[in-house]
């Protein structure tokens, strides 16, 4: 049980968190990409990938595969964030090179050939691949952004993460779509 | 209502069993309706935070994806909880996210008040807020309304059943209360009947009837149990009263007869008293009671007769006793009466009285005490004395005594002082030490002791009998026998030795352990016991005096002060005599020199007066001519080799003479010596062999001065060595020394001499027919040199005639020179020829030496030079001094009582050089041998001088040392 004055600190310290947020923040609904940009931050969070070797505090990668829809909302959203004390990183990738290094690749393609290659290119790898074009999650991907109502949701292949060796939060999984079980 | 006390036994056991089980019941009722309601709100409050948690828990998702209908889902699951009226999900911002009410109806959640904390009752509402938090941070929160009417019903149906329990337990406890007080109250109240019908017929024979096993029951059978008792009472008493008769007529009868038994004691003891009384009228003593806590004494008629005071005239109380003892015998009897009331043993005591006549009396008491069981005096006897008579006749005879110990003493007196006087006036007689020990020894006998040795140390150190007596002359050989056996040796322990090592005196009450042997040929010569006294005279104890005393005589004080004045004044007298003897001694080899130098001088004036007179007469030839100014030049020669030894004793009295030391080699030297004397040598057809090792090393030496002493020893072989004989010089590395040793076949040295051979003026034969010349300085000069050199010399002989050895020994350089002839250590020449002495201007010098003249002298001389000098008489004041004036240049003796001048220039270095730790030091020393030059320089001095300095030379090492700050 908290004490009082504790619990009243807590609130305070709450209140001024609220009140110093910037005005627009609070006031103007967020764009789109902004939203995209931290749900990719929230994914991070409620999704477990397998034990890495090397260094406990190695930076967490989010990158950006082609064509990068965010500009620098990306940057401005994960700048100064953290995973378990991981700083987190962005980088922005024009090949499939490298990206089996990557913990989470936004693949920003609407091209259906070009998603089922990346599906197939990182197959063996950790890599959280989430993608906008419609039905990205069915084609291989793993989550796919869509647009409900002005919102924006996101599918799951639970399968295909499964395969990756990445677990995903049933508090996730509660929120999406469970698409495309068995399709490659 | 009648009061508790008056009601009926039966009214009273109902009351009770009612009363008692309502108030166990009530306040039992009411605490449990309490704690039960309690515990449920706290279930209730709790249950409540559970669900918030799990909502809360269940929405972060939701919240975090800003998924709405997710969010509302899960308030959604509050319609299990049918008090929950209403939910809201606040995003962190305080926005709110979702709603929820039971009865679906819209509902506008109440502003997020973060200032307000979860605060759960309101009356019947708890309103809560419940923070949602993911990965320790804040994404929202929980807010649940909930209504607890339950609570108010909850407490009316505990009230209602509370009043039910009540009223029945009531109703039960009346009915079983009624049924058992019958059972306890019927039994008492029959007794009280039975006890009632008791009191009032006095008839102790009814019993009581009934009673079961309980306290009634007992109560019935001790009621029954006392009446028996009372009966049986009675008859006893019956029974007394006619046996008390019986009694009280036998003692009546036993009375009479004791009565009759008493009356013919009481005629005996009267007579007995009569007796007594005759008895102590014959014997003049009296008997005395006195009974302490009534304080009445009681005295026999001799006893009021010996006070010569009437019965009636005494005040028969203690005080009354005191009063007629002797006033300055009051205090003492009183103590006396008190310490055996302490100790309850009998005392004895004199003490006088005086009696009404005036004349007094002494009484010899004595006196026992009684004590009670707790231990307090209770009654006093004794018997009191006349002895006045006997008293008197001691006090005549221990008069007698002391006057008879007062003439001894006076005699004793008498006769010590004459003795003393006889010793002084003796002792006064002679100056001739072998007389006054002789005297000494005479005086103690027979006055002191049976037998007197005088032990005295003689020059060399050697234990002389210097005096033996006995007081029977005839037996004198025999004790000289046994003092030659027994002559103490300086290994023992005990005996005159020690005495002379410690100055302290020893007594020996029987034969020495170490003469045991002859315990019997020693007890014939009257040995008994033996007190060794020191010979002390000017701090110096150089003898000891035995004092023997027969077997069987004591030691006594008076003796031994007398033989302490003796041994006293023998030791000044023994002093005295040796100071005159060696004063005569040192008069007469000073008389002896003057001769000796005045033959000598004039021996070599006499050929050169006589050659010259005949050169002047111009009649010679050439041969003699060649031959007289040969002469005339050897002989003044030989008289200015005399005046050169004759100023260097002076010089060395002076402490004048300096060296010039150099790393040398010795064997040069000795080759030069010899060169020397080589012709004098074949004149008298001796062999001189000389035995030079080459590869010795070199010393730190004066070339001359050493040349000069080798020249001495091989003149002085020579000399004294008959023609054809033989000389020896041998040089050679004796460990860290070289040696030179001459040997020669001469005249040899006679023991006794061997001690004296290096003092000067001393010459084994100094008569005017000698056959050999000299004034007898060589050899003090050669000594002195040496050891100015740190060497020692040392002469040896096996007898006359039989040759002698003179060893020479120099330590080697510990510092090998650099070329031959350079200087092995920086030396006052050096510094000298080095430095001016512009430098000295104004130098602060601080000048450290304990003799007051060595300080006035180099603070004069140095002021000459235009120093600035400060002298200070210890090394402590010196370190004061250092650290607070700062001077330049540090001028330090060594020899100092306390902390010397090695331990004060140690001192100096351990400073840090800001302190002073580096200033120029030098050492300024009367010890100039190698060694101590070494010392000085290895504990810190820069420079090493010998004392006395030259003024130019001090001036110099000044100079130079001050450039080196």
């Amino acid at each position: 049980v908290l004490k009082g004055g504790r619990l009243l600190a807590s609130f305070l310290a709450m209140a001024l968190t609220v009140l110093s947020c910037p005005r627009t923040a609070a006031l103007e609904p967020p764009s789109e990409y902004e939203v995209k940009a931290a749900f990719l931050y929230n994914f991070a969070r409620f999704v477990e990938w397998p034990p890495a070797g090397g260094a406990a505090n190695q930076p967490f990668i989010v990158a950006v595969l082609g064509h990068d829809p965010f500009g620098a909302t990306l940057d401005r959203t994960l700048a100064g964030k953290t995973l378990e004390a991981r700083p987190i990183v962005v980088r922005r990738l024009a090949s499939l090179d490298e990206a089996d290094r990557v913990h989470i690749l936004f693949v920003g393609t609407s091209d259906r050939a070009q998603a089922a290659q990346v599906a197939r290119t990182l197959a063996g790898t950790h890599v959280l691949t989430v993608g906008e074009m419609p039905g990205f999650a069915e084609l291989g991907g793993m989550i796919g952004f869509r647009t409900e109502r002005q919102r924006v949701r996101f599918d799951i292949n639970v399968a295909q993460a499964s395969r990756a060796g990445l677990k995903i939060s049933s508090q996730l999984l509660k929120l999406a779509r469970i698409v495309g079980a068995d399709r490659p | 209502m009648k009061p508790l006390r008056d009601l009926s036994l039966r009214a009273k056991l109902r009351r009770a069993a009612v009363l008692a089980s309502g108030t166990a019941l009530l306040p039992a009722s009411i605490a449990f309706a309490t704690y039960d309601l309690y515990a449920f709100r706290e279930t209730f409050v709790r249950r409540l935070t559970t669900s918030a948690q799990i909502v809360g828990a269940n929405s972060i998702s939701a919240l975090l994806f800003m998924d709405q209908d997710a969010a509302r889902t899960n308030l959604a699951a509050l319609r299990a909880e049918p008090h929950v009226v209403a939910a809201a999900i606040y995003a962190d911002n305080g926005s709110v996210f979702a709603t929820y009410t039971r009865d679906g109806e819209p509902f506008s959640a109440p502003p997020l008040e973060p200032s307000t904390p979860t605060g759960p009752m309101e009356g019947s509402q708890i309103r809560l807020y419940h923070p949602i938090e993911f990965e320790n941070a804040r994404v929202g929160t929980v807010y649940i309304h909930s209504d607890v009417r339950e609570i108010g019903e909850r407490v009316r149906r505990y009230a209602g059943i509370v009043a039910v329990v009540s009223l029945g337990s009531f109703l039960v406890a009346l009915v079983i209360s009624s049924r058992f007080q019958k059972a306890i109250s019927t039994p008492i109240l029959h007794l009280a009947e039975t006890a009632k019908v008791v009191s009032t017929q006095k008839d102790y024979s009814v019993r009581a009837a009934g009673g079961g096993h309980d306290e009634v029951g007992q109560l019935v059978t001790t009621f029954n149990e006392m009446l028996a008792q009372i009966e049986r009472r009675d008859a006893e008493l019956e029974e007394g009263r006619s046996s008390l008769e019986r009694r009280v007529v036998e003692r009546t009868t036993d009375l009479q007869k004791e009565l009759a038994e008493r009356r013919r004691t009481e005629e005996a003891l009267k007579r007995s008293q009569g007796l007594l009384a005759e008895a102590q009228k014959l014997a003049r003593v009296g008997s005395w009671e006195w009974d302490i806590p009534a304080n009445k004494v009681t005295w026999s008629d001799e006893l009021h007769h010996l006070f010569g005071v009437a019965p009636g005239a005494f005040t028969s109380t203690f005080e009354g006793y005191l009063s007629l003892v002797f006033p300055d015998d009051r205090a003492m009897v009183k103590r006396a009466i008190e310490e055996s009331f302490r100790s309850g043993r009998p005392f004895s005591f004199d003490h006088r009285a005086l009696r009404p006549d005036g004349s007094v009396m002494t009484m010899q008491s004595y006196g026992s005490v009684v004590k009670d069981e707790s231990g307090r005096p209770v009654r006093m006897f004794g018997t009191g004395q006349d002895v006045s008579e006997r008293k008197a006749a001691e006090e005549e005879r221990a008069q007698l005594i002391r006057e008879q110990a007062a003439r001894a003493e006076a005699e004793t007196g008498r006769r010590r002082s004459a003795f003393l006087a006889e010793v002084s006036a003796t002792l006064a007689e002679s100056l001739d030490y072998d007389a006054v020990a002789a005297a000494a020894a005479r005086l103690a006998v027979p006055e002191v002791a049976i037998w007197c040795t005088v032990y005295t140390l003689d020059e060399a150190g050697q234990l002389q009998v210097a005096a033996l007596e006995h007081s029977d002359p005839t037996l004198l050989p025999k004790v000289r026998e046994m003092v030659n056996r027994y002559m103490p040796t300086p290994d023992q322990t005990r005996g005159v030795w020690q005495v002379i090592r410690t100055g302290q005196s020893d007594y020996y009450t029987d034969v020495p352990e170490t003469a045991r042997a002859d315990a019997s040929p020693l007890s014939d010569l009257g040995y008994g016991s033996a007190l060794l006294l020191p010979l002390r005279a000017r701090q110096n104890t150089f003898g000891a005096m035995i004092f023997v005393k027969p077997p069987g005589q004591e030691l006594s004080a008076d003796i031994h002060g007398l033989a302490r004045s003796l041994a006293d004044r023998a030791a000044v007298a023994l002093d005295n005599a040796r100071l005159y003897r060696e004063a005569q001694e040192a008069n007469r080899l000073k008389d002896e020199f003057l001769a000796t130098l005045s033959h000598e001088l004039r021996t070599p004036l006499n050929a050169i007066v006589g050659w010259s007179k005949l050169l002047r007469l111009g009649q010679l030839d050439a041969a003699t001519t060649a031959r007289a100014i040969e002469t005339i030049d050897r002989n003044a020669r030989a008289q200015t080799q005399l005046i050169e030894d004759i100023l260097d004793v002076s010089r060395i009295v002076a402490g004048k003479l300096r060296l010039n030391l150099r790393a040398t080699d010795l064997a040069p030297i000795v080759e030069a010596a010899l060169d020397a004397v080589r012709p004098a040598a074949e004149a008298k057809e001796i062999r001189v062999e000389s035995v030079l090792d080459r590869s010795v090393g070199q010393v730190a030496a004066d070339a001359d001065r050493l040349q000069q002493v080798i020249w001495n020893l091989l003149s002085n072989a020579i000399k004294f060595t008959p023609r054809g004989g033989r000389v020896q010089v041998r040089l050679e590395r004796v460990n860290s020394h070289l040696e030179v040793a001459v040997a020669d076949t001469g005249i040899g040295i006679k023991p006794q001499f061997l001690p004296y051979v290096f003092e000067r003026f001393r010459q084994a034969d100094s008569s005017s027919t000698r056959p050999h010349g000299g004034l007898g300085l060589g050899l003090a000069i050669v000594k002195h040199l040496v050891e100015l050199h740190g060497g020692t010399v040392e002469a040896d002989s096996e007898g006359e005639g039989r040759g002698a050895t003179f060893r020479m020994k120099v330590p080697l350089s510990p510092v090998s020179a650099v070329g031959r002839g350079a200087p092995a250590w920086p030396t006052v020449r050096d510094a000298s020829s080095a430095e001016s002495h512009a430098g000295l201007n104004g130098l602060k010098v601080l000048v450290v030496d304990d003799e007051p003249d060595s300080r006035d002298i180099l603070v004069t001389v140095l002021k000459g030079l235009g120093a600035a000098p400060t002298a200070v008489k210890t090394a402590e004041e010196a370190l004061t001094h250092l650290a607070q004036q700062r001077p330049d240049v540090l001028l330090s003796d060594i020899e100092m009582p306390g902390t010397d001048g090695y331990e004060l220039i140690r001192k100096v270095r351990a400073l840090p050089a800001e302190s002073g730790g580096r200033i120029p030091a030098a050492a300024l020393t009367a010890y100039a041998r190698t060694e101590d030059r070494l010392a000085a320089l290895s504990a810190g001095f820069q420079i090493h001088m010998a004392k006395p300095v030259q003024p130019d030379e001090l001036a110099a090492v000044l100079a130079s040392l001050a450039t080196r700050r």
